[in-house]
C-alpha cells in the first residue's frame, strides 16, 4: 500500500521511472539472494547432483555435507578446524590492533599540537592519489626477513596508522570538543587518562564500525592470505587450494558446504550490525 | 586543543603520551611503506642475477611489443575494464539517489545490495563459475540464442570469457558505493530541497541542478581517485579465470606473478621484474593523478570524512 501512494504522489513519468527502476533494483536484489540460498541448498547435494544439474534440488537434503566438512576439507595436513581458527584469529586481532594504533595516532594528531602533528592528514591524502604499482615483491622481501611470512606474529605488521581511516578519526576528533578534557584536567587526569577514560569512549561507534568493516575485509581477504599464509592457511587459502585439487578428484557437495559457512559469519555481523556500518562511516562533501 | 610551546615547561607525561601514539605509526609507515618502496625502486634496476642493469626495462620493452605475450593482453582489457568502470560510475550513483529517494522498498536494498560486499569472494565465484557450467541453464540459453552446435563453455571460451567478467563485474558492482553516495546525499540539507519543491521542479530538474552541483566534490574526488587507479581496474579475473583465455588484466598479472614467486620463494631477485613493470606502471599513474589533482585540488578541500 505504501508503495502505491509512492507512486500515486508522482507525475505520470515520474512514476514511470520509478516503476522501470523499481522492477530492476527487485531483479538485481533477487539475483544476489538466490546466490546465497543456491550455495546453501548446494551443500545438501550430491556431488553428481551438482555436477549435472547445478540449478536442481536436491533429492536427499544431506545434512552430513556440513559435518563432513569439518573432516574432507584437508590441505597440506591441516583441517578446517584450524583454518577456521587462523581465519578468526587474523580477522580479529589485525583489525583490532590496527584499529587502536590509528585512532590514537588520530587523536594525537588532531588534539595536540607538536612539530609535524599535521603531516600525517596531508601525507595520507597525498598517498591516497599516489597510485604504486608492483610493490608486492618488496614488501614479501620485508615480511620474509623480519620472519612474518606463515607466521602468528605478521598481526604486528597492522601496528600502524597512516591509512584511510586516520581521516575518519581525524575528523571524528576534530569536531570533538576539548571541554571534556580541560573538565578532566581540572580533576587531575593526565593525558594518559583523559584519553582512555574521556576521549577514547565518545569514540566507540566509530571505533566499532572501523572494526567491523575491517574484520569483514579481512575475512573475505583472499590475495594476502595466499602470498603470505600459504602454511598457516585461512578458510581463504584453504578452499582455494581444495578447489584447486578438484581438478583431480572433484568434490563440490564439501566444497559449497564450505562456502556457506564462511558465508554465514560474515552475513549474520551484517545483519545484526548493518545500521553501524552504513551510517557510522561517511564521506562525501557538500558545495557551501 | 593541548600546544606544546617553547615557553611552557615540558609536561613529562604529555611527550611520554604523544610519543606512545606516534611511535608505532610512524615506524610501521617507514618500514611497510616508505622501506618497501625504495626497495621495490632498487628491485626494478636490478637484474636476476642481483647486479645493477636496464634488463627489466628491455623485456618489458620487447614483451609490450610482442602481441604473443601476455602483457599487451593486460593493457588492453586493463582500459577496457577501466572504460566499464568509468561509463557505469553515473549508474552507480543514481542507485544511491532512489535509495536516497525513498523508492518503494529502499530499506530492503539497502540491506540486500551489500551482499556483494559482505560475501566471500572467492567462494561467490566459485559458486558463479559452477553457475555457467555447461551443465547450466545460462551456458545452455546461449548455445539457443547463438545457435551454436555445443554448449560453450563461457569461463574457458576466449570468444565468451571476457564478456562474462565484464557482465559478472556490472552486476556485483551494480550497488556502487552505498556508504560514500548514502553519507554525502544524506548530508543535503532537506530545506534546499523543499523550497525547491515549492518553486515547481520536477524530478529531473531538482537532480541536474540541484543535487548534482550539491554532491559536486564527491564526484570530483571520486573520479580522481577512480583514474588514479586507472591500472587496477580488474574483474574477477583471478577468481573466475586465473587469467587465461585473453581475460588478463594488470593488477592481475602483477597479483599473479607476486604470488607464484612467492609460493616457489627461493631467490629474492626473482621479484625484479614485477618491480619494474609496477615502476613503469606507478609513474603513467603519477602523471595522470599529478594533472588530474591539478584541476581538481579546489574540490578536495571540501570533501568531508
Amino acid at each position: 500500500m505504501k508503495g502505491l501512494k509512492f507512486f500515486k504522489r508522482k507525475s505520470p513519468v515520474e512514476a514511470a521511472l520509478y516503476l522501470f527502476v523499481s522492477i530492476i533494483f527487485m531483479l538485481v536484489a533477487l539475483s544476489y539472494l538466490y546466490i546465497i540460498v543456491w550455495t546453501f541448498i548446494a551443500g545438501f547435494r550430491t556431488n553428481q547432483e551438482i555436477v549435472v544439474d547445478p540449478f536442481g534440488l536436491p533429492k536427499v537434503w544431506n545434512w552430513r555435507n556440513y559435518i563432513d566438512v569439518f573432516k574432507e576439507l584437508e590441505v597440506n595436513g591441516v583441517g578446517f578446524g584450524q583454518m577456521l581458527f587462523n581465519s578468526v584469529y587474523f580477522s580479529v586481532v589485525n583489525p583490532l590492533l590496527g584499529e587502536f594504533t590509528t585512532i590514537a595516532f588520530a587523536y594525537c594528531c588532531t588534539k595536540y599540537k607538536f612539530p609535524g602533528s599535521k603531516w600525517p592528514y596531508v601525507i595520507i591524502l597525498f598517498m591516497m592519489t599516489l597510485p604504486l604499482y608492483g610493490t608486492g615483491g618488496a614488501s614479501y622481501r620485508i615480511y620474509h626477513a623480519l620472519g612474518l611470512v606463515d607466521s602468528y606474529w605478521q598481526v604486528i605488521a597492522s601496528l600502524g596508522g597512516f591509512n584511510v581511516k586516520f581521516l575518519y578519526y581525524h575528523s571524528f576528533f576534530k569536531n570533538l570538543s576539548w571541554s571534556y578534557a580541560e573538565a578532566a584536567i581540572m580533576d587531575g587526569a593526565n593525558d594518559f587518562q583523559i584519553y582512555l577514560k574521556v576521549m577514547l569512549p565518545q569514540a566507540k561507534p566509530i571505533f566499532w564500525a572501523m572494526f567491523l568493516t575491517d574484520w569483514l575485509s579481512g575475512w573475505n581477504d583472499y590475495q594476502s592470505a595466499l602470498i603470505y599464509l600459504r602454511k598457516l592457511p585461512t578458510l581463504a587459502v584453504g578452499i582455494y587450494e581444495f578447489y584447486t585439487q578438484m581438478l583431480y578428484h572433484a568434490r563440490f557437495d564439501i566444497l559449497f558446504a564450505a562456502c556457506f559457512i564462511i558465508f554465514v559469519p560474515a552475513l549474520m555481523l551484517f545483519a545484526v550490525f548493518n545500521k553501524t556500518l552504513t551510517t557510522s562511516v561517511s564521506v562525501g562533501g557538500l558545495k557551501g | 586543543m593541548e600546544v606544546f610551546r617553547k615557553d611552557k615547561p615540558t609536561n613529562k607525561i604529555r611527550v611520554l603520551f604523544v610519543v606512545a601514539c606516534i611511535a608505532l605509526p610512524i615506524i610501521n609507515w617507514l618500514i611497510f611503506y616508505i622501506f618497501a618502496n625504495l626497495q621495490s625502486f632498487g628491485m626494478a634496476f636490478t637484474n636476476r642475477h642481483g647486479e645493477l642493469s636496464l634488463d627489466n626495462f628491455v623485456r618489458f620493452a620487447g614483451e609490450f611489443s610482442d602481441p604473443d605475450s601476455t602483457l599487451p593482453v593486460a593493457f588492453k582489457n586493463t582500459f577496457i575494464t577501466f572504460g566499464i568502470i568509468f561509463v557505469s560510475f553515473p549508474f552507480k550513483v543514481l542507485v544511491s539517489y532512489f535509495i536516497y529517494k525513498k523508492i518503494p522498498g529502499y530499506k530492503f536494498y539497502k540491506i540486500v545490495f551489500f551482499v556483494p560486499m559482505v560475501l566471500f569472494s572467492l567462494a561467490l565465484d566459485m559458486v558463479i563459475a559452477r553457475l555457467l557450467s555447461v551443465d547450466g541453464f545460462i551456458a545452455q540459453s546461449v548455445q539457443e540464442w547463438l545457435h551454436l552446435d555445443t554448449t560453450p563453455e563461457l569461463l574457458g571460451d576466449s570468444r565468451y570469457a571476457n564478456i562474462v567478467i565484464w557482465l559478472h563485474m556490472i552486476w556485483l558492482g551494480f550497488p556502487g558505493d552505498l556508504i560514500i553516495w548514502g553519507g554525502t546525499f544524506a548530508r543535503i540539507p532537506e530545506e534546499v530541497l523543499e523550497s525547491a519543491r515549492v518553486d515547481g521542479v520536477n524530478w529531473w530538474q531538482e537532480f541536474t541542478r540541484i543535487i548534482v552541483p550539491l554532491v559536486w566534490p564527491t564526484v570530483t574526488l571520486q573520479m580522481v581517485l577512480m583514474l588514479c587507479g586507472i591500472f587496477s581496474a580488474s574483474g574477477a579475473v583471478f577468481t573466475l579465470t586465473r587469467g587465461e583465455y585473453g581475460t588478463m588484466t594488470l593488477s592481475n598479472w602483477i597479483f599473479m606473478q607476486t604470488l607464484y614467486i612467492s609460493n616457489n620463494y627461493s631467490n629474492s631477485n626473482a621479484f625484479n621484474y614485477v618491480s619494474a613493470v609496477g615502476l613503469i606502471l606507478s609513474a603513467v599513474a603519477i602523471i595522470i593523478s599529478l594533472t588530474v589533482r591539478r584541476f581538481a585540488d579546489k574540490h578536495f578541500s571540501e570533501v568531508e570524512y
